[in-house]
């Protein structure tokens, strides 16, 4: 009887339990990010962040080792890679001054300018993704530095993504290669309008939405489309084109594009204080 | 309070402990430490053990308790890990009620195939409320890879679980007193 009445109490429990996580999620989805949820998150994330601020600290010397020693069969790789480019390099390097100033006239003729006069914030990048099935990184600035839910960040050559999550000295960035990503883009040599969207367990984004006889050429550069609502500002490098495969009948192509930035190393950011209606700094 | 009052409140402070140490574990420790870019899931192997010290009860709780607070650090929906933990940790304290004397590698076991049910469960799940990009080949690599990892983990974990819990492991039915966690 008393085995009996502890078994209905534990189904009673795991159904209450399950009931709450379903409230939880629903409350969430309903909330678009802004509401009791993201309050809550960005709360604990203040709590915690001395906290793991600490542990990150005393445990970076393991992290480091297991990082070079788990990286070292990519870094031998990526070595002989530098060495083959690097050899290629010097032998065109004429041809390198060619295409460079060839580059310079491309982008000044696109506009390519990097976020001329949209005021930002310089930021260090204190941790990676704690999920395996979301691509993010946590950097050390949040609303104190007036960093806000939906602003780009940029680092180096482009763009990577856009935050998230805020918390007073923390933010989230979801960067471009989150599945969960989606950019408006347009191919800097066509014009051609596209959606580049990140892809579960890739460092490269599928570019969709691309007509079929538009012709798109390995190695092009795409950037922010820029268009009206968009999440970015215009013209901010996002990749390069890194393959175009056509179907058999040329009805459509899938187009795969790296990150100008290596997502994996980035350390300085920079978040620009823009908001889509126009800089908010 | 009498002796057995003051037993409870030490075991909450000791499994609170435990949950604020997973926490800071998987979101400033394991980060860093990936094998083929993939986080083992700390928080899973931690209920796997604790449900299968202390039973059912202790591991749906302990499980939600756990998602919950995970999932405040994550992007997708808050609540999902809690949900697909809760049922993990009642799963695996079920299981524990049937099963007499286990081999070394039993724990190891248990943790790979409850990572590749929470895995699975979790992408579904996911891809159920609206989280569709979960859905694909390489999620399901993913939680194979961090099942594996998670299995590496157990031998270390299950002894400070039970650490956590000691003294509360549930006795024979015939003893029992019918307190619950």
């Amino acid at each position: 009887m008393v085995a009996y009445r502890k078994g209905g109490r534990r189904r009673v429990v795991l159904v209450l339990l399950l009931v709450t996580s379903l409230a939880l999620i629903t409350l969430d989805s309903r909330d678009g990010g802004g509401g009791l949820v993201a309050s809550i998150r960005s709360t604990s994330r203040d709590a915690l962040s001395p906290a793991q601020n600490a542990v990150e600290d005393l445990t970076k010397p393991v992290s480091e080792w297991w990082s070079g020693t788990f990286s070292a069969g990519r870094l031998e790789r990526e070595n002989k890679r530098l060495k083959r480019e690097l050899g290629v390099v010097h032998g065109g390097l004429a041809a390198g001054r060619a295409a460079k100033r060839e580059n310079r006239l491309l982008r000044a003729n696109q506009s390519l300018t990097f976020a001329p006069d949209i005021p930002s914030v310089a930021a260090e990048v204190v941790a990676a993704s704690p999920g395996n099935f979301e691509d993010t990184i946590a950097i050390n600035r949040g609303t104190s530095d007036g960093v806000a839910i939906g602003m780009p960040v940029v680092a180096g050559e482009g763009v990577i993504g856009r935050i998230s999550g805020v918390a007073r000295s923390r933010s989230t960035i979801r960067l471009i290669t989150d599945p969960y990503s989606g950019i408006g883009v347009r191919f800097s040599l066509t014009n051609t309008f596209a959606v580049a969207k990140g892809r579960s367990g890739s460092t490269l984004m599928r570019v969709d939405f691309v007509a079929p006889d538009t012709t798109v050429k390995k190695g092009e550069l795409i950037v922010t489309s820029g268009l009206q609502n968009a999440a970015y500002p215009s013209g901010l490098p996002v990749g390069k084109v890194a393959s175009v495969n056509r179907s058999a009948a040329n009805l459509d192509q899938t187009i795969y594009a790296v990150p100008m930035v290596d997502l994996r190393r980035v350390q300085f950011v920079r978040v620009l204080l823009w908001t889509g209606t126009g800089s908010a700094g | 309070m009498d002796w057995n009052g003051v037993r409870r409140v030490i075991r909450m402070i000791r499994l609170a402990l435990l949950l604020v140490a997973v926490v800071l574990l998987q979101t400033a420790v394991f980060p860093h430490a990936r094998i083929f870019g993939v986080v083992p899931e700390i928080g899973l192997v931690v209920i796997v053990a604790l449900a299968f010290i202390a039973g059912p009860s202790a591991g749906s709780v302990f499980g939600f308790a756990a998602g919950f607070s995970l999932d405040l650090f994550l992007q997708t929906p808050l609540g999902l890990s809690a949900f697909v933990w809760t049922i993990v940790g009642y799963g695996v304290g079920i299981l524990q009620g049937a099963v007499l004397r286990s081999a070394w590698w039993f724990t190891s076991a248990l943790t790979f195939i409850a990572g590749l049910v929470g895995g699975g469960l979790f992408i579904v799940v996911g891809a159920i409320v609206g989280q569709g990009q979960l859905w694909g080949w390489s999620s399901a690599r993913t939680v194979l890879i961090a099942a594996c990892y998670d299995a590496l983990l157990a031998p270390l974990v299950f002894p400070i679980v039970r650490f956590a819990l000691r003294d509360e492991r549930p006795r024979p039915a015939s003893l029992s007193s019918g307190q619950g966690w």
